[in-house]
């Protein structure tokens, strides 16, 4: 059984079934697969015909395209000309074209310049994104310990002045007998 | 003494302790400078709300009983001083402090001054010492 990408996956939870949604998830991403290999094995296809398309044309005195010219010597009014199909020709070029937009969700996920930039572009946010939750993590555990380190703080001061309070009756005797 | 630890049972009294604090903290600030000055100093205004001697002891200067209330309360006073600044610069004062650095404060400007506590108040320190801080 082929395993599902993560962002794929169903995320399970106490109350739902949790089989049920990792069945349906399985079932998803094999189909996604298959349907992969079909549009790649299409585009293949169309390749390979675009080749065999030019090497006839070019080998062979079949898969020619033809024009007809007004002749300017002989007795035919109109001689065919023929050569062989170029890449702008309607055949050929609606062959690349269909291999073009079968391998389009690959080219973007790949190699096509400015669309890689853009995948790796993503990757990077979310390195930032990961790197922005762990801060915020950091922040809210430091703010913790200050507050923490407050409470203990006025807690220590409050029980000075406490304890000095206590000490006036004595003091305010001293300092009358001290003079 | 008074349950320190008691919380302010409204803002308005908590306020009243807050502005009483910066009037008795001002009033040290003052004495403490006070006592830092030479006796040959002093002027007539600033002697006389000064006791002339402890109850049953000797003449005394008032810089000199100044002094002595100095080296006793200089811990009363770094706290009060601490509780005022926090409460100037918006830090963190918690009703404990406030209500024992007041009560702390109106006990140590009555032994400088040779009163009872229960006459210390914000408007009695203004109008007693109010002059005595205008000589300075």
């Amino acid at each position: 059984m082929a395993h599902a990408p993560r962002g794929d996956q169903a995320t399970p939870t106490a109350d739902e079934g949790q089989p049920t949604d990792l069945a349906s998830g399985s079932q998803t991403a094999e189909k996604v697969s298959r349907l992969t290999k079909a549009r790649r094995a299409g585009a293949t296809t169309l390749l390979l015909g675009w080749l065999v398309v030019i090497w006839v044309s070019f080998q062979t005195p079949y898969l020619h395209t033809c024009d007809d010219q007004i002749a300017r010597v002989g007795d035919v009014a109109l001689p065919r000309s023929c050569r062989p199909l170029s890449i702008t020709d309607g055949p050929t070029l609606a062959l690349l074209v269909g291999a073009g937009v079968l391998l389009f969700p690959d080219l973007s996920a790949l190699e096509i310049p400015g669309v890689l930039r853009l995948e790796r572009q993503v990757k990077e946010q979310a390195k930032r994104q990961e790197e922005i939750v762990a801060m915020v993590h950091r922040l809210e555990v430091a703010q913790h310990q200050e507050v923490n380190v407050y409470a203990d703080v006025a807690a220590a001061d409050a029980a000075k002045v406490v304890e000095l309070a206590a000490q006036q009756e004595e003091k305010r005797h001293l300092f009358g007998s001290d003079a | 003494m008074p349950d320190l630890a008691r919380p302010y049972s409204s803002e308005a009294e908590r306020a009243s302790d807050r502005e009483a604090l910066l009037v008795y903290s001002y009033a040290i600030e003052s004495l403490t400078n006070l006592a830092e000055q030479p006796r040959s100093q002093w002027t007539q205004e600033q002697v006389r709300p000064f006791p002339s001697s402890v109850e049953g002891g000797p003449p005394e200067h008032p810089e000199q009983r100044l002094r002595r209330w100095l080296v006793l309360y200089t811990e009363e006073i770094n706290v009060i001083r601490d509780v005022r600044n926090r409460l100037v610069h918006r830090g963190t004062v918690t009703d404990p402090e406030l209500r024992g650095a007041t009560w702390i404060a109106r006990q140590i400007l009555s032994t400088a001054m040779g009163v009872l506590p229960s006459e210390v108040e914000p408007r009695w320190v203004q109008t007693r010492l109010g002059r005595l801080f205008v000589d300075m």
